[in-house]
Formats: C-alpha cells, structure tokens, sequence
C-alpha cells in the first residue's frame, strides 16, 4: 500500500471517528457528505479502490457510508 | 506643509443616553453625560492648554494649566477632572486664567533645557506648543534647573533599540507611567522620588527600558508631549511632514496606523486613535518593526533558473512571467490540468489573494488553491460554519469591555495579539473574570492586576475533553439557558446533545485523567461561565492545530449556545487570528472548494456566476489542499506550483516531507519579499510588495475591512495583483484589472456579503465589518443579533477522540509551539529588524522537574527527537511550563520546529497538529543532520548569478 492509501484511510477514519457519535444512517450521509464535499475526484477513486481491495484497516463506518446510495 | 497629529480631545470620550448642555465662552455645546469640560471646549473649537492631559487616558488634574472659571463656583477648576453639568457655563480664557497658567508655565519652563532648535521633538513638542499658547515670555527663576539638566542630568537612556529616553526633559506629567498601565496594561514604569526629585524610572535602580518589564509598545512615547520619549527615527531624520493612513500587515487585530513620512521614507508608524480594532493603541511590531520593507536582502528584480541547484538569474518581468508561463503549460500537457495548483498569502491584501484564486480557477483550469489559513484557522472556518452558518468571529473587539466572564483557551494574546490584549487586559483590571485553558501558565494568568479565577492547565489535545466536562457541568447542574436554546436552537439536535454532555463518561471526573484537571476546577469554571454574566470565549491556534481542532471549535460553539452566549454585545466565539489578512484569504475563496464568499464548488447558480463574469468555465470539483499538494507532489501526479507570499519550507509541518515534495515540482514559483526558505526549491523568483507599497484592503479577525494604502511606489516596479494578471495572460487567459478599486468592484459584485464594499466608501468611512449588504448598510459589529445566519444555532456531538500521537517510553514528552512578542510566525519580516535583540533565537522551555531527569542546566543544548526527525536548541528551564510538556516557537528556519512535528491533522481541515508531537529531549553537542543540512542549502540554492545571496 502506498504511503497516499495509507493517508486516505487515516483522513476517511478519522472522519468516521467524528460521526461515530451519531446515529448509524446520520452518520453514513455525514461522512460522505464530507468526503464528497472536500475531497477530489482523485482522492475520491483512491477511497474506492482501497474498498475494493478490501483493506482492513478502514473503518466499517467509512465502507457503509461511501457505499451508501448512489448520491 | 507642516506636520500635525490626530486631534487631542484631551479626555477619554463617554458613552451615555443621556446628554448634557453647558455654555462655554458663550457657545452653547451638548455632549454625552460624564464628558470632561476640557473636552466639551475641544468639541467646539476651543482648545484649553494642557500638559498632563491626553485623550487616550483617564484625566490626572496635574499640570494646572488647564483651568477654567465656572459660573457660581469658586477659584479655578482644572478643566480635565471637570464632568459637565447642565446650565454651567465655563469661561475658558480670562486675564485671571492667562496669570495663572503663565505663572505655571513659568515655573515649568525653569526646569527645563532651551534647546529647542536643536531638539528632536522641535515642531512636534506639546510644551513647546502651550509655551506659546499661554504666552510665556520671561522666566524670572532663571532657566537653571541644574537639578535635572545640564551637568548633572541622567544620562539618555539608549537601551531600547527604538526609542531613547533623555531624563532631562521630563516635566513629570506621568502621562507615559499611565500609558503603560492605562494603555498598555503593562505597569512597567513609575514615578520615583517626590517632590522636585521625582522622575520616571523603568523599575528598580538598575534597570534600563530594554531590561526592564518594558514592552516596548510604544505608548508612553506617544504619551510623552516632550523629547524625553522619543523614536530614535524622529531623532534621527526629524519630524514627518505627511502621514498616509494605513493598516499594519503583522497579526490578526489588524491596527490602523498613521504612517508618518518625509518624501517616501517612513519617519515613524504612529497607531491611529480612529483605528476600530487599536484605538490607537500598537505593539513592539506594528510600531516599530516596520524596516524590513527596507531591508538590503530585499529582492526587487524577478529571477528564474532552469534547476534549483543552478544559480540565479535576474531577468526582465517578461522573461519571468513566460518562462514560469511555459513551464506550468508544459507540465499541464505532460501530467494533465490538475497537475499545478497554487497557495495564496494571508499576508497579502484581499485583492491580491482575490486574483490568485481567479488565477487557480479560470487561468489554470482547476481548484487547487489553498492558503495558510489550512494551517492556522481552517477549523474555525468549518465549525462556526456547521453550528451558527459563518465562518467567522462573531464580535468586535471592542466587545470585550462589555464582557463579565473572558475564557481564554489556547492562546496566548499578550504575545500573539498584544494590541487586543491590553483591550482584554483593561476590562479585566475592571473587574471581569478570567478563565485561562492552557498547558502552559502564559502572562495572562498572573501579570499585574490581571489575575485568573481558574487556570485549568490542560493536557495538550485534551481540549474537547475540558469542552465536554464543562458541558455536562452546565447540563447537569441546570445551567442551560433554557429560553435562548428554545428560541433560537434546532431543538432536535439540542436535546441530543443535552443528553451526549449528560453521559457519566463525560463528567468532570471520568475525564479528569484525560484532561489532567481536577474536577472540582472544570466544575467551578463551568459555573462560572454558564452564571457570570456576559461570557465570551476567545481562543487561538492551541484550539484549531489538533486532530480535533473542528470538533472543539464546535465544541465551544456549542457551549456558548447552551449558555444564551452568542448574539449580542459582550459575548461570543472569538477567533484570534494569525496572520494580517487570514480571515480575508478565507473570505475571497483561497479553499479549494469554495469560492469567494464560502459557497462550495459544486452549486451551480454561483459557479455559473464566476463562469459568467471570467469568461471561461469552471470546475465542479474540489481541488487538492495543501497537505493533499505535498502528497500528490510526492506521489508523481502534482508537478507544479505558484506560492503567494509563504513561507511553506518553514512553516508547515514534517519538513523533510514538505522538503521531499518541493523537490519533486518541475516548477516552483515564489512570489515574496526575500529568498525564504521555500524559494530554495524555486524556479521563479516574483519580487513582492511590502505593505507599505500596496494599495488595497486586509480583514481581520474582526471581519473589519481596512485600507491598505500605499506610501511609497512599488520597489518591484509592479504591484503583485497585475504581475499574477500578466501570468494569467501569458497562459492564454485574459485576465485584466484597471487598479486595486476595480478588483473590489468586482469582489463586491460577485460576493453577497461584500455587496455594499468599495475603496471609496471605506476611504469615507474607515472601515466596515462585513456582512455589508442590503440588509446591514454600515456593516456588522456583532453577528446572529436576531438569528443565527443558517436560521437555527445547531449543536453537534462532539465525541472526544485522542490524538493518535502519544507518548511513550521513546518519546516520553509532548512539544507544543506557539509565538513570542518580539517576533512573527517565520520571522522573515522582524528577525530583519532590530526586533531579534528580544529574541535571537528559539529556546526549548521545559518544567526544571524534567530538565533535572534528564542532567539538564539552563542554556545547555538539547537534542529534541520525535518519530519524524531531531533538531537542536538551547534549553530554557522553566516553571511555566507543566511537567511532561516542553514548548518552542518556531521563528528561526534554523530551529526547524517542524522537522518533529508530525503528519497528523484535523479531521475536518487537515489543519497540521502542531501543538501536539511526542518527543524525547537530551543533552547534545552538535547541531541535528537536518541543520547540517540545511546549512549546505543554504550555500548551493541561493546564489544569484555568481554571487551567494544567502538569507
């Protein structure tokens, strides 16, 4: 994993530590809400493709979220 | 033309509703209840002579000159210590008054030296001037006074590198002894002896002004009406002959001055007394450190040079601007249109920054723009955003003198923010309480008459813990102000956070450990800020620089809601901010998802809008910030870059990284004032302006827009905003402004907030706080008065997470930094000033507890390693400092704080947490690898042409 994937997932971790203190659906649109409105196309794709890949270390909460709807 | 101050009232002005109506020499004058006599006379037209009296302080009815005679009243009143009544009537000159103050004048006179022709005050001496006014024309005691001239005069006390100070023609008015205490707050100087004997001394015997407890604010220099103060400039050159109103480009508070000059040289900066934000109060850096402008290591000739390691060469604009033109096209086709992107200055005016980001947006086809507020204040941006809707403070400073509870947290504002401290300072002497949150016992906690009910001296990065301990005082013990929330608080998310504070795990107690206060000292400070009064929060970079800089900013925000603490004067959140004009780099759209007026990217209607008026289409998407700038520049996909007036090398945080990522650019242009630190890594040299060659507007942290005008002409040949016009140009975007004016007429026309803003009206008004629109024509002291601007406050859960720095046993201390006085931020501008002799390097403060583990003496060097890399400094013990946290600032590139500090940031910003870095600290005897690294830049990157240019 590059030292970018590394800092993605920290940042999207981050993140979800923050929502972590609301509910489940709040938290969800929080986090992408977010990252869509912060992050670029760029960092945007690198999230997804560390989903894909299935890394461990990002947080369930980031996962649910990014994949959550279509918006 | 010759020269003269700003009009002297003599007496403070007074507030009142009600007003009072008196006849002076005839002349009906109606003024506010509480008015002095002397000052009503001034109001219309009729000066009354004066020594002791200046209207910056309270009246001292010492000089006897200022007598009056009042109708029905016996003898001869001193006019200063006089309030008005209604029906007096006041004769301000009679042969009875012109004996009097003759013989006064007499007697004054007779104890001081005749050398007025040759004295640096000649022309602008207030003793001088009333000697003429009352008509002394003889004196019969003789003018020996050998007691305090002459032979026998103290020596002129030279120490201060700015101002002298000549004993021999003080009259003992005690108008500087009461600046100092009045003013400035500082209680420095005093009056010793009595009677004939008495005269002004800097402290005890041996003190001198640049030992003793002087600031060297300036005050007691502009108090004095005599040469006994006097700049060491006006001593030097004389008196000005013009001034040029303008604003200072140092900190946050943003002080009008007066620039005093004699053709385009700047004699001395006077603070101006109609200035909103100073009132005519400055500090050591505004007032004095202003020679940088001047400075030899200036560059004023644009350069460029196809590698880093080549020498410099100076070219013509021209060839300077098509050549970093050519470059950023080039590397566009290469690696794309994201590949460049570009950083705007908080330094740097609101017009300036305004067409940097066009640049970015329209020019370079991208929204990779960020500035520095990214890391200073970017949390504060984000979480008074989401909780009340602006992002930005919500009062003006001159809310503090109605503030009953003043909560400092993370700040430091005697040396961060002097000019509003003595504001601070003042109303606390009056009686309001203070409650400081700071790992570090700094001045406020204890300085003269300023003495804190609490100090809750907090772990670093615990912060959010001490908001949530306070928070769940305030709603456990009922302390909410019930009706406030009702009225103007979503309710939903209240009761939510009603129940979060109330958890068990947030009570004072359950995080005692967290925060390493003592529960009962949260729960006394709660109480008091819930049940004190006016509570009013003000806070600096110990709050934003932290993993979770954007939660405590809603933290706090959160607090001040639940309390009915925003909305009306006294109260509030309250930002104090770093740099001159970051709040303006924030305001004209410098992040990379929001444009001008913090409206995101993606809203079509406004990004139509830019379409529109550029010409040219725009980008949806957020760009990279800065931290995202290094990352990409590492990675291979960000190739190059346009820095406005930064000093990123230095300033930004895990060095070697920043280091790593400018070396990786194909091409870096630096737009400054000097080779800084970052210009090693540079391409393109784009000589700035200083800020007394720029025409235009800073905001601070106020949101007071100030003018900016220019002294002198620009010593480049070019203003900045038309050299970043011609590059836009020379990458095939037309991008043109006529002057300054018009790219405001363009700002107010393209943001709703500065709708009603423009160089005339400010020119007419002096300044104006925006929102300045339709609905607020003068501007907006105080923020959400009727209604928060998102319609209702919002309370959010603020979870405490720990910073994923910790210490252990390798790094077993945490390294906060943080700003002295003397000096500001990189240093670039005051260690080129005689401002270094206060601090000429930067020491390691660490508690003597530790220092003793460790086989540490006072001045010893230390090497301090965290994870990311090791410097050295000498080591300062001291008890300010708490144990297990060791302190620095960050002024001198040699120190490099920030090759410790580490990669974590904010969670909502990616604003660096500088404030806390584990760290280990032991005895050295050689300067780090990084020095010595450093070193050898410093000889191969910035030679011009031959010639070494090093900084």
């Amino acid at each position: 994993m590059s030292n970018d994937d590394q800092e993605l997932i920290r940042m999207a971790n981050q993140i979800a530590d923050f929502f972590s203190g609301y509910p489940d659906d709040e938290a969800a649109a929080g986090i992408k809400g977010h990252i869509h409105d912060f992050w670029t196309p760029a960092m945007r794709a690198g999230l997804d493709e560390i989903i894909a890949t299935g890394d461990a270390s990002l947080s369930p909460l980031v996962i649910r979220a990014v994949r959550r709807g279509a918006a | 033309m010759s020269f003269s101050r700003e009009p002297d009232f003599g007496t403070p002005a007074r507030e009142s509703d009600k007003t009072v109506t008196l006849v002076i020499d005839g002349q009906a004058v109606t003024v506010p209840e509480g008015t002095s006599v002397m000052r009503a006379a001034r109001e219309v037209g009729q000066s009354i002579p004066k020594l002791c009296a200046t209207d910056t302080m309270e009246a001292w009815g010492s000089c006897r000159l200022c007598l009056v005679e009042i109708e029905g009243q016996r003898g001869t009143p001193a006019s200063c210590t006089t309030p008005v009544r209604d029906g007096m009537e006041v004769r301000t000159q009679t042969p009875r008054l012109e004996k009097v103050r003759r013989g006064v004048m007499e007697l004054y006179i007779s104890d001081h030296p005749l050398d007025c022709l040759t004295c640096a005050a000649n022309g602008d001496c207030e003793l001088q001037d009333t000697a003429g006014e009352v008509g002394l024309r003889d004196v019969r005691y003789g003018y020996d006074g050998e007691r305090h001239h002459g032979d026998r005069a103290d020596a002129i006390d030279q120490s201060n590198p700015y101002f002298a100070f000549e004993p021999a023609k003080c009259i003992v008015c005690s108008r500087c002894v009461r600046a100092c205490e009045e003013v400035q707050g500082t209680f420095a100087l005093t009056i010793q002896g009595r009677g004939f004997a008495s005269k002004v001394s800097a402290g005890a015997a041996a003190d001198d002004f640049f030992n003793s407890e002087c600031v060297s604010c300036g005050a007691c220099v502009q108090a004095c009406p005599t040469a006994t103060l006097s700049e060491k400039s006006v001593i030097e050159h004389g008196t000005p002959s013009r001034h040029v109103d303008t604003t200072c480009a140092y900190c946050g508070v943003g002080c009008s001055f007066r620039a005093e000059m004699q053709g385009d040289q700047v004699v001395r900066m006077v603070p101006a007394k109609s200035g909103g934000a100073n009132e005519g109060h400055s500090c050591v850096k505004g007032r004095f450190a202003w020679g940088y402008a001047t400075h030899k290591d200036r560059i004023t000739t644009p350069m460029i040079r196809e590698k880093t390691t080549d020498p410099w060469r100076p070219v013509d604009w021209d060839e300077a601007i098509s050549f970093a033109a050519g470059r950023f096209k080039a590397i566009q086709e290469k690696y794309g249109k994201d590949a460049i992107g570009g950083i705007t200055s908080s330094r740097c005016t609101n017009e300036e920054v305004y067409v940097v980001q066009r640049l970015i947006r329209a020019a370079f086809g991208n929204n990779n723009v960020d500035t520095c507020a990214r890391v200073c204040h970017s949390p504060t941006g984000y979480g008074l955003k989401t909780t009340f809707g602006t992002s930005a403070g919500t009062q003006n400073f001159k809310s503090v003198e109605q503030a009953d509870v003043i909560l400092v947290i993370g700040a430091n504002p005697t040396d961060g923010h002097p000019v509003f401290a003595s504001r601070m300072k003042k109303r606390l002497r009056e009686g309001a309480k203070l409650i400081v949150a700071d790992p570090r016992r700094i001045d406020l906690v204890r300085s003269p008459h300023v003495a804190a009910t609490h100090h809750l001296q907090l772990r670093p990065g615990a912060n959010v813990a001490l908001m949530n301990a306070m928070a769940h005082v305030i709603v456990t013990e009922n302390l909410i102000d019930e009706a406030y929330v009702t009225e103007r608080c979503e309710t939903a998310e209240f009761e939510r956070w009603r129940s979060f504070a109330a958890k068990p795990k947030n009570a004072p107690e359950a995080l005692a450990e967290a925060t390493g206060v003592a529960a009962q000292d949260i729960r006394a400070a709660a109480r008091l800020y819930a049940t004190g009064g006016n509570a009013a929060i003000y806070y600096g970079l110990g709050v934003t620089e932290h993993s979770q800089g954007s939660t405590m900013v809603m933290a706090m925000a959160n607090l001040a809601m639940a309390t009915g603490n925003v909305g009306r004067e006294g109260v509030g959140i309250n930002p104090l901010r770093g740099q001159n004009n970051v709040q303006g780099s924030c305001d004209m759209g410098s992040f990379p998802h929001e444009f001008p007026g913090y409206r995101h990217v993606s809203d079509d209607a406004v990004r139509q809008s830019f379409e529109a008026e550029w010409g040219i289409g725009l980008s949806d998407a957020p760009g990279l910030r800065i931290p995202n700038m290094f990352a990409a520049a590492v990675d291979g996909t960000y190739k190059g870059m346009f820095v406005q007036g930064e000093d990123i090398a230095q300033s930004d945080p895990n060095t070697r990284h920043v280091q790593a990522a400018l070396d990786s650019l194909e091409c870096l242009v630096v737009q400054d004032l000097f080779l800084n630190e970052t210009a090693a890594y540079a391409h393109v040299f784009l000589p700035g302006t200083s800020f007394l060659e720029k025409d235009g507007t800073f905001t601070n942290a106020e949101r007071r827009i100030n003018r900016v005008r220019p002294v002198m002409t620009e010593k480049t040949g070019l203003s900045e905003w038309e050299i970043v016009c011609r590059l836009a140009r020379a990458m095939g975007y037309d991008m043109h402004y006529a002057s300054a004016a018009g790219i405001m007429d363009e700002i107010a026309r393209m943001t709703p907030t500065f709708a009603g803003v423009s160089f005339e009206r400010l020119d007419r008004d002096g300044s104006l706080q925006w929102p300045v629109n339709d609905a607020a024509p003068n501007g907006t002291p105080t923020m959400h008065m009727s209604g928060f601007v998102r319609g209702k406050g919002r309370f959010m859960i603020t979870e405490f997470v720990p910073s994923d720095e910790r210490t252990s046993r390798s790094f077993p201390l945490i390294l906060t930094t943080g700003r002295i006085l003397s000096q500001y931020n990189v240093g670039a501008q005051t260690r080129r000033t005689e401002n270094v002799r206060w601090h000429e390097t930067d020491v390691l403060e660490i508690h003597p507890f530790d220092a003793e583990e460790r086989g540490l003496n006072d001045g010893d060097t230390v090497s301090i390693q965290s994870r990311m890399g090791a410097v050295t400094l000498p080591v300062k013990l001291t008890e300010r400092m708490p144990q297990g946290v060791v302190y620095t600032t960050f002024h001198h590139p040699v120190s490099g704080a920030n090759v410790i500090t580490t990669e974590y940031s904010d969670w909502a910003t990616n604003c660096p947490e500088y404030k806390v870095t584990a760290v280990q600290v032991a005895r050295a005897n050689r300067p780090s690898d990084w020095q010595l690294e450093l070193d050898e830049l410093h000889e191969t990157r910035y030679r011009t042409g031959g010639i070494e240019a090093a900084e």
